[in-house]
């Protein structure tokens, strides 16, 4: 199976193989997180409202109309879900406030272990690195295969080269970065 | 995790790389806990289906019961007047007559009464 087809692994949850569902955790938990964050300015939260994006999705997968692309349906689902997060976050600050318990009695501690994380900010940079040292030709597809989101074809009529060759490009440009993934965050 | 499992994974780690959308960290455990979430719930709906099926089979069930009860073999024939005791025959009460019974007889000795 192609990895970049979702529809197929839609397809294969929507007949009942829950296992697909894990293939799109998988591949969108850190864009995910990524955007609850920016709602949420906090990782905890950011994951907990992610979670509850792919609940949510699960539950309506079956009213995917296959017409946009998967991570544009989990996106918006992932906007409505922060924006209730921030509502009930308000809901509860007024709550504090008329029942007087401001923030001071806040006493949350962290107990977040470093190790229980993916520390990903020093990988982007290599990653980044590495991407920018590619041999142009590889880096062209990546970009507008990855970056763009353009079709095999359309990069092929924009390059003027075989689709099979745009393939190849690909695989050998995503190659050379997942390895500099590999290092790092191996489990 | 399978190995296409974490090739997606890189995959998506790399692409949220190159579109700028890579958090600072992610726990460890988030796709594990997540999917467990959704494994239960995808379980307790398998067990609602269930259920479901199960009521439905057990109402179509008594539902042909009554049809067949109600529509097949032979029908009561009911008569269209009512019942009434005019016609019945007069009863009366039975009388044991028999000669050779020592009771009819007058008693010599009170011990061969008619037993």
């Amino acid at each position: 199976m192609n990895s970049d087809d979702d529809k197929e692994l839609v397809q294969q949850v929507i007949n009942g193989n829950i296992d697909s569902f894990s293939s799109l955790v998988q591949k969108y938990q850190f864009r995910l997180i990524n955007l609850c964050f920016k709602y949420t300015k906090n990782y905890h939260d950011a994951e907990e409202v992610a979670q509850e994006t792919f609940i949510r999705a699960y539950k309506s997968i079956h009213n995917f109309r296959f017409e946009s692309k998967f991570y544009s349906w989990l996106h918006r689902i992932a906007i409505n879900c922060s924006l209730n997060y921030i509502n009930s976050k308000e809901k509860q600050k007024e709550k504090e406030t008329i029942t007087d318990y401001s923030g001071l009695n806040d006493t949350r501690v962290s107990n977040d272990n470093p190790q229980d994380y993916y520390q990903l900010e020093g990988l982007s940079k290599k990653v980044t690195i590495e991407y920018g040292n590619l041999p142009t030709e590889l880096k062209t597809v990546i970009e507008l295969y990855d970056i763009q989101n353009l079709s095999y074809d359309e990069i092929s009529h924009k390059l003027k080269i075989p689709t099979g060759t745009v393939r190849s490009r690909l695989h050998r440009a995503r190659e050379i970065l997942i390895n500099v993934i590999k290092s790092e965050v191996d489990d | 995790m399978s190995k296409s499992n974490k090739n997606i994974k890189y995959l998506g780690l790399l692409r949220a790389i190159l579109n700028d959308e890579c958090p600072n960290k992610v726990s460890k455990s988030f796709a594990e806990d997540t999917f467990e979430q959704i494994e239960k719930i995808h379980s307790n709906q398998s067990i609602f289906a269930r259920n479901v099926v199960n009521y439905a089979s057990t109402f179509v069930f008594a539902v042909l019961t009554l049809f067949v009860l109600s529509y097949s073999g032979e029908q009561i024939k009911y008569s269209k007047s009512n019942i009434d005791g005019k016609g019945a025959p007069i009863t009366e009460n039975v009388k044991f007559n028999d000669s050779n019974c020592e009771e009819n007889k007058p008693h010599k000795n009170k011990d061969s009464v008619c037993k």
